[in-house]
């Protein structure tokens, strides 16, 4: 709503002139965007969960294995007759922590699946990286291909929502295992690297020696619809970006100088929040 | 858990990278009354066998820096004669092919 006042020459009030606007139909089509937004992210997550699926199997078989072992060593002793109190006690507290260990893997897959992304923090995008390379390990290993980080040590932390960086890093790994299908599995390489940027922007690259981008056009992979993959949608990287600006991030593709691409995320730094993490 | 200066040759040696599942393992051998050497890295444990003879040895198949395969070749020039065991949690087309050198059981059953 707009108006003003019409006074005469002694400041009395003698008319108001004013007029509405309704802008509910422009905010009913901005919020139904931001829902399509949110539904194709939300199918993008689950898309990327249905390629891990042995990933997520092996984080949840682990403590499930120990929790089995430990039972079955704690059931022998006692039928033996022989067993220590101490190591008893070592026995159980071991399998509550691999039960909670279970818990957390669970959890982790809930989040990521959740239709909400969840709310901004400040995060230390090297624990990020290093969660989610474990993530994917299982995947990786039975791609024959190898992942490694080269993280600053320095990096300050950046306001994010951790399940959208999650999946942007899973997208670009993701993209990244495709591109190297073809290589001989010794030349399958990803390379993960963490700096900052005068401390202003925090930069994250996903490196790999596949394929490459499109020479003419490498930008074009974060068009909608646009794919190289005989099964791809198109979305992947055109959700990265979205979600990458959204936080007041860039997002650019280049070809590595010998091959392969080379994806480049830059974010706004914290001022004043600087993590020391060890590099993975 | 293991004394690394002293060598048994009845001990089982493990090999897996999971600490967690090491030491359940380990425990669950133990329960058995069998001796055990623990390794959480595919390089010692083929260090150890380098030096030490290995009757037996349990490794899993997908770890971080190296898989069971991996271990299970090299260990062929080291120690031809030690016995391996190939673990996994899920089944895999590739592995028991892989795993057909003699003395080599290829176990998908033991992760449930």
């Amino acid at each position: 709503m707009r108006g003003r006042c019409l006074k005469d020459e002694e400041g009395n009030l003698v008319e108001t002139i004013g007029v509405t606007l309704d802008v509910s139909a422009q905010k009913q089509a901005d919020l139904q965007l931001q829902h399509q937004r949110e539904e194709m992210a939300h199918r993008n997550r689950v898309s990327l969960m249905g390629e891990m699926t042995a990933s997520f199997a092996h984080e949840l078989n682990q403590p499930l294995t120990a929790i089995a072992n430990n039972a079955s060593a704690a059931r022998r002793f006692l039928e033996r007759g022989n067993i220590d109190p101490a190591l008893l006690q070592q026995l159980l507290q071991d399998m509550v922590a691999d039960s909670q260990r279970a818990g957390e893997v669970i959890r982790g897959i809930r989040s990521l699946v959740r239709k909400e992304a969840g709310v901004r923090t400040l995060l230390d995008l090297n624990a990020v990286i290093t969660d989610t390379v474990r993530l994917v390990s299982t995947d990786v290993l039975s791609r024959e291909s190898v992942v490694s980080t080269e993280l600053d040590p320095q990096l300050p932390q950046v306001n994010a929502t951790l399940v959208q960086i999650q999946q942007v890093l899973l997208n670009l790994i993701m993209n990244a295992l495709d591109a190297m299908e073809g290589l001989p599995p010794a030349e399958r390489r990803i390379i993960i690297s963490s700096r900052s940027n005068k401390g202003d922007v925090v930069e994250v690259s996903v490196r790999d020696f596949g394929t490459g981008l499109p020479k003419e056009k490498p930008d074009k992979v974060f068009d909608h619809f646009f794919s190289t993959k005989q099964k791809g949608m198109g979305m992947g990287l055109a959700i990265v970006r979205s979600i990458i600006e959204s936080h007041g991030g860039t997002i650019v593709g280049e070809n590595a100088p010998d091959r392969g691409a080379c994806m480049i995320v830059r974010l706004p730094a914290v001022r004043g929040q600087t993590q020391t993490v060890a590099a993975a | 858990m293991s004394n690394p200066n002293q060598a048994d040759e009845r001990e089982v040696c493990l090999v897996d990278d999971d600490p967690s599942v090491l030491k359940s393992m380990h425990y669950l051998l133990a329960s058995e009354g069998i001796k055990v050497r623990t390794f959480g890295k595919a390089e010692d444990f083929l260090a150890h066998a380098g030096t030490h003879r290995v009757p037996v040895v349990v490794t899993d198949i997908w770890m971080d820096q190296v898989t069971g395969l991996e271990v299970l070749a090299r260990l062929c020039a080291i120690s031809p004669k030690t016995r391996v065991i190939v673990i996994t949690a899920r089944g895999s087309c590739r592995a028991p092919l892989q795993c057909d050198r003699p003395g080599c059981l290829f176990h998908e059953a033991v992760r449930r």
